[in-house]
């Protein structure tokens, strides 16, 4: 019955639609721009988890990287190792075409999960048509469907979708949705999270946060949040997901909490590489994704979204991605394109970047009402720019699949060189 | 659907909102102009890393230097050397001492490479630990005011085909 509502409503429909297309469109790239998926940097290094414990049986292996992104790939990988034991049981090493294959398909499956939560959280907040406007914006604008196909095997489009999905809970929390499954979700989600990436912990704060700026709101939620009825399904979540990736650590160093970067620091903590990180040619965040500038403006819109209420938590969490990615010694993130540890926060962006497109609506209409020939101009600039991002984003992937653009470091020249060949061809 | 407030004044715009509407258009014109000057190389910081020269056995497709930032630097692109010889390398002089700690080469090389640096004007040559795609981590953080990367005597693949390189410094000695 629900499901034949919402199949009812337009805007739903053609979510389906984006996303059959948008998955279609990844799935022709990863079979025919792709060489393979396992073998990019790190990626390989969390998928090694798996040929270690299940298939060596090697429970002392260790990695700097946690085990969440292996637990991710798991079905997949379990599916590719049944069929594979089917088709041909000699070639089920973990390595050949089916388990690569399957990491590849596993970066489609994270990006149609995280887009519909993220379109759901965006559906609350704004509306449909703001939803589905700002998830077809962030897949045209943004490197989100590189990180879903040729980099399927890093973290980021794994914890796009739980952020989303967190996101969206929280939403549904703060609307009044309890119960032990809710709360046990939620932390299960943040625990989750947490074994992807340490540092990503602080996503907390936008569960912490929500409602802090309303002084009703404020005082119901903290004595909600830190109730036993919350705190409890809260913890029991949080350890289902992070008591395995402990007790591994137990097996491999003899402690239950290690520091497994072990040599790399943040550097940088009092002179953050901030500028860098996001105005550098070789990997600005801003250069790469232009796009994303309107999701940094819409900081000063979050207002408009739920009343103000996340507003603290998702300028925290912009921050401390911020600063912890320009602090870290290796600022640039390694040879991967683009600012990759920003995937992460997309969900918190978008909502950003939504609130941004709901006050420009409405000063549009009030512009509309009073003046109509600069309501006609600040259309089309606004449009326009928009536009130019989402044409650049494009530009700068189709130079990089070509060799124009190094995923490692890109330069000016090589970004205008991308540029000119999509104008020339 | 939406529960956030809407602050829209019915139907007339504040001067607030005007405001704020005039300087999220000049925040995206600044922009715009920033990225155009940007892509013209008007914040080309090259010589940041302290790359005095790059020089090789061979003169072809020798690109400048790049930095952006100051801790690493990166080479060239598709340096394709038709006929490789066991005597081709790689040099790069650095405008004062440099402290490095690895470095990672895209694209093919030699078989087996050979590290040398100079210090204090004399050459040697810098152990590494085992290569990983493409990455040569030195046994220890070595200083040097030039870096020599050639082909072993004993490799029997000798083709070059390097996309680029990057070097890692020890980034708190990169402060300094």
């Amino acid at each position: 019955m629900v499901t034949q509502e919402r199949w009812k409503n337009k805007y739903d429909r053609r979510l389906f639609l984006f996303l059959a297309s948008a998955a279609a469109v990844m799935l022709i790239y990863e079979i025919f721009g792709v060489e393979h998926f396992i073998g990019y940097y790190d990626g390989e290094l969390y998928y090694s988890y798996l040929i270690e414990y299940l298939l060596k049986g090697n429970w002392t292996y260790f990695e700097k990287y946690p085990i969440g992104t292996a637990l991710a790939e798991l079905p997949f990988f379990l599916a590719a190792h049944a069929l594979t034991l089917i088709v041909d049981p000699a070639a089920a090493d973990g390595y050949s075409a089916l388990y690569d294959g399957a990491v590849g398909i596993s970066g489609i499956f994270y990006y149609v999960l995280g887009t519909v939560f993220l379109y759901r959280a965006l559906k609350l907040l704004f509306g449909e048509k703001i939803a589905l406007g700002i998830n077809v914006l962030v897949f045209l604008g943004t490197a989100l469907p590189l990180y879903a196909t040729k980099y399927a095997s890093f973290s980021h489009i794994k914890t796009y979708a739980l952020s989303a999905a967190f996101l969206y809970l929280t939403l549904l929390i703060g609307r009044g949705r309890e119960g032990f499954r809710t709360h046990f979700l939620l932390g299960l989600l943040l625990g989750w999270i947490v074994i992807i990436r340490n540092i990503n912990v602080f996503f907390v704060l936008f569960y912490l946060c929500y409602g802090i700026t309303d002084p009703k709101y404020r005082r119901e939620h903290f004595r909600r949040v830190f109730s036993a009825r919350r705190l409890l399904p809260n913890i029991l979540g949080g350890l289902t997901m992070v008591l395995p990736q402990m007790i591994l650590w137990k097996i491999a160093t003899g402690h239950f909490i290690c520091y497994s970067y072990e040599g790399e620091s943040f550097s940088y903590l009092t002179h953050p590489k901030i500028f860098e990180v996001l105005f550098s040619d070789a990997k600005g965040l801003l250069i790469f994704m232009p796009i994303l500038l309107f999701c940094f403006l819409g900081l000063f819109c979050l207002r408009q979204a739920d009343g103000g209420r996340g507003t603290a938590g998702i300028v925290l969490i912009v921050l401390l991605e911020l600063y912890t990615t320009a602090a870290w010694w290796c600022w640039w993130l390694g040879g991967v394109y683009g600012m990759r540890s920003f995937i992460d926060i997309f969900p918190f962006l978008a909502v950003s970047g939504g609130a941004f497109w709901l006050w420009l609506r409405e000063r549009l209409k009030e512009l509309r009402n009073s003046d109509g020939g600069w309501y006609a101009v600040c259309l089309v600039f606004f449009v326009s720019a928009a536009a130019a991002c989402c044409f650049l984003n494009v530009a700068f992937l189709k130079g990089m699949q070509e060799g124009t653009v190094s995923e490692t470091f890109a330069t000016w020249w090589q970004l205008q060189q991308a540029l000119r060949q999509v104008f020339l061809f | 659907m939406n529960s956030g407030k809407r602050l829209c004044s019915g139907g007339k715009m504040t001067k607030k909102n005007k405001a704020a509407l005039i300087a999220a258009s000049f925040v995206l014109i600044g922009f715009s102009v920033f990225f155009f000057l940007k892509l013209q190389g008007i914040w080309d910081f090259s010589g940041r890393f302290g790359i005095r020269e790059i020089a090789s056995s061979r003169d072809v497709g020798m690109e400048q230097a790049l930095i952006d930032g100051d801790e690493l630097t990166s080479w060239g692109s598709y340096n394709y050397w038709e006929k490789p010889q066991k005597e081709d390398y790689l040099l790069f002089s650095f405008r004062k001492e440099r402290r490095l700690r690895q470095i990672e080469i895209d694209g093919i090389t030699p078989s087996l490479l050979v590290f040398f640096g100079k210090s204090d004007g004399k050459w040697s040559r810098i152990p590494f630990s085992q290569p990983r795609r493409g990455c040569y981590v030195f046994e220890r953080d070595v200083r040097v005011t030039d870096l020599k990367i050639a082909a072993s005597s004993d490799a029997r693949e000798l083709k070059w085909d390097v996309k680029e390189i990057t070097f890692y410094g020890d980034a708190r000695e990169m402060e300094k």
